[in-house]
């Protein structure tokens, strides 16, 4: 099994596997937040029909297991015309996931800065939307970078799961190796220590930002962080 | 007539946080059935020897006694050292506290506030601790909010109720740290006279305040401490008069 | 095709689908209520006064929480039977997520400890509690009610997770839907039913959250740390996964 584990881990096939993880993970994330800044206005919107469609989103993607969703978009879109290849399906799967999870990280952001602030902002007159823009979303923005940088952490191990869909990235790589080995621990041991480098580093990173009082550091300027830089921490 | 123990003693009481001297090899003694004011600017160290007495925070050197004996501290050799925080428990029975965010458990009744300590530490069975609890808050003021939570009462009767807590034991000493800086105005008297009472009854109290009024209408005795040492101290007549240290004359002269 | 209605409500009803959906109801239950118990085991370890033991609950954590739970499915269901240790499909399956489960749970409730004001233990040692009685009467009871909404939204992110059984064919909503694809070649209907079923089990449970929070409301600190994030929404915690 040694000899299998240090044979895949050496391998440039892995390697190959590891860098298409890690880009569909900055792929997925970008997605997932443009659609999450987009989708977060609907949300908040004075429109109802905005309202309402951004709530069933919310909905429909909260409420329904990844795993699910991605089998879906690759068994449902073909039947529908829309013929894409692996890669892309895996992307906006990845993505459409992500935005719901954005919005919840977004507003949650907006609702964590003080209320005198939104006070304050129309006292002097702002309308709700420059109140918005100058005052209440600069203030929100450490918390949505902190948000943001665990969406990645769990990015790199929500990837894993296009491999079901038969995307070759890590664990896809793993699995095909799997098939031929004398003990299939040996690769599924190696994609192990492929993630577990990647989100140590990335938490390593994440860091770094973020002082042990969970204070969010951005540009030098430190923030109250929000409950979930807490949980970002160690036991 | 015999001199009696000071109550609580602190000898050679030195502190540091982070390389920042707190208390200076400080000799303090607090007389039985007094009530001493301890007046002074904020850093001073007063809050600190309140934490030392109470047996919270431990001293770097020096020691701790009540009514004459060790309280919380040990011979080690030439020197002394705190207890292992395992063996404080027992202490810190005899010393109580009452904190200037009152630091109420939330979770807990008025009546569950005061009782916890003698049914959990003193063994008291439930019955009796009940109407012991009753009792002090009645002495207080508040029999009436008994059943109620921390929540649902205002500031000065969060810290009424601190104070019925901290007499649940029965302690020799009574500590306050700044009781009234986190009340609103209108609050103030209420636990003032509270504290008052505790002191015509012949309680011996220590209290941290920058209320100079209170300190000079209660207190009898005052002691002025500044970056760790006692810079003065004696009855109001005196600290507040012009026989006193200058720098205690100084930051009167800022405060009132 | 794409859509038949007559094809939808077949798959509707379909009693396969409801034993599918018991088992995600079921599954999930048994790996959250074991990751609690596997959680606060986890913090307990976490703050023993033996380095080593804080040093392995930390590694625990780590690789629990730093590697896909898919990953560590396959180690636990295809590699470990290599060393004799053959647990079967519902034996790995709930016995990887309740170990993965329990390196969350725990990384929350030290958060919830932590959450609970230094002046609490500052009034509990001042009237003398030893430091188990401080604990279990003054700390534990606040923590827990910090504790008790995340752990909601952990259970309700949970009868998810258990979608990744599928993976290993435990017979829960995924597996049973995919199985149905395989006979009927109609995968919209079948994930369409699959994906009601999960908003079903998910809006019931966040409607019985609601009512419990709004049943115990929370007894807010007294005094000025009346803290806006402890406080949050239980919606927006669900981001935390």
């Amino acid at each position: 099994m040694t000899g299998d584990l240090l044979n895949a881990l050496s391998s440039t096939a892995f390697l190959r596997a590891a860098l298409t993880t890690v880009w569909l993970t900055a792929a997925a994330q970008a997605v997932g937040t443009l659609g999450g800044a987009l989708l977060a206005p609907l949300r908040m919107a004075n429109n109802a029909a905005a309202r309402a469609f951004a709530s069933c989103y919310l909905l429909i993607f909260r409420g329904t297991p990844e795993l699910l969703q991605l089998i879906a978009w690759y068994a449902v879109l073909p039947l529908a015309g829309v013929n894409l290849n692996l890669v892309e399906i895996a992307v906006i799967g990845l993505g459409a996931n992500e935005s719901a999870r954005m919005v919840e990280i977004i507003r949650g952001a907006l609702l964590g800065v003080d209320g005198g602030q939104a006070d304050a902002a129309r006292s002097v007159g702002l309308t709700r939307l420059r109140a918005l823009r100058h005052v209440i979303l600069p203030q929100a923005m450490p918390a949505i970078i902190a948000g943001l940088g665990n969406e990645v952490n769990i990015m790199f191990k929500t990837t894993s799961l296009v491999s079901v869909i038969g995307m070759t990235e890590l664990l896809g790589q793993s699995e095909i190796v799997a098939q031929t080995a004398r003990n299939p621990l040996g690769p599924y041991l190696a994609a192990l220590v492929y993630y577990l480098l990647l989100t140590t580093i990335w938490a390593a990173g994440q860091g770094l930002l973020t002082n042990r009082g969970g204070d969010v550091r951005v540009g030098g300027r430190s923030v109250i962080g929000a409950w979930w830089n807490a949980l970002s921490g160690e036991l | 007539m015999e001199a009696a123990h000071p109550v609580i003693s602190l000898a050679g009481a030195k502190k540091a946080y982070a390389g920042k001297e707190v208390l200076k090899d400080l000799t303090l003694d607090f007389q039985r059935g007094q009530v001493t004011v301890i007046l002074g600017p904020s850093g001073g160290g007063k809050t600190t020897v309140l934490r030392a007495i109470s047996l919270l925070t431990p001293l770097d050197d020096g020691h701790i006694t009540m009514n004459g004996a060790l309280h919380g501290y040990e011979r080690a050799g030439q020197a002394y050292r705190c207890l292992p925080e395992r063996k404080l428990a027992r202490h810190r029975r005899g010393v109580g506290l009452v904190f200037q965010q009152f630091n109420l458990f939330p979770h807990l009744t008025a009546l569950q506030n005061v009782t916890l300590a003698p049914v959990r530490v003193a063994g008291m069975p439930a019955g009796q601790a009940e109407r012991l609890g009753r009792e002090l808050l009645d002495r207080v003021g508040l029999a009436d909010k008994a059943g109620s939570h921390p929540a649902q009462l205002s500031g000065g009767q969060q810290q009424r109720v601190a104070i019925a807590r901290a007499l649940a034991l029965q302690p020799d000493v009574l500590l306050f740290d700044e009781p009234t800086s986190a009340l609103d105005p209108e609050r103030v008297s209420e636990v003032l006279d509270v504290i008052a009472e505790l002191a015509a009854g012949g309680m011996s109290m220590i209290v941290v305040s920058h209320d100079v009024g209170f300190a000079r209408k209660v207190a009898d005795d005052i002691v002025f401490m500044d970056a760790g040492t006692v810079i003065d101290r004696g009855a109001p007549q005196y600290l507040f008069g012009t026989g006193a240290h200058p720098r205690v004359r100084d930051f009167l002269g800022k405060v009132l | 095709m794409f859509w038949s209605w007559h094809e939808f409500f077949s798959e509707l009803t379909t009693a396969g689908f409801a034993h599918a959906a018991w088992a995600t109801l079921w599954s999930a239950s048994v790996v959250e209520a074991a990751a609690v118990v596997g959680g606060f085991l986890l913090v307990a370890v976490g703050r023993s006064s033996v380095g080593a033991l804080r040093l392995l609950a930390g590694i625990y954590v780590w690789l629990w929480r730093g590697t896909p739970l898919l990953v560590q499915l396959l180690i636990v269901y295809f590699g470990l039977p290599q060393f004799g240790i053959r647990l079967g499909v519902i034996g790995s399956g709930i016995i990887t997520l309740a170990l993965n489960e329990s390196a969350y749970i725990a990384v929350l409730a030290a958060a919830a400890l932590r959450a609970v004001p230094p002046g609490q233990t500052d009034a509990a040692m001042s009237l003398g509690l030893p430091a188990w009685r401080r604990f279990r009467y003054v700390i534990f009871p606040q923590a827990f009610r910090v504790f008790l909404p995340v752990l909601g939204n952990q259970y309700n992110a949970m009868l998810k997770t258990t979608s990744l059984l599928s993976v290993i064919s435990f017979s829960e909503l995924v597996e049973f839907a995919q199985s149905q694809v395989s006979l009927t070649y109609q995968p919209s209907e079948a994930f369409a039913v699959a994906a009601l079923y999960y908003l079903a089990l998910t809006l019931a449970w966040s409607g019985l959250q609601k009512i419990a929070e709004a049943r115990f409301a929370t007894v807010r600190p007294a005094g000025r740390r009346l803290a806006r994030d402890l406080l949050l929404p239980a919606r927006t915690k669900a981001a935390i996964t």
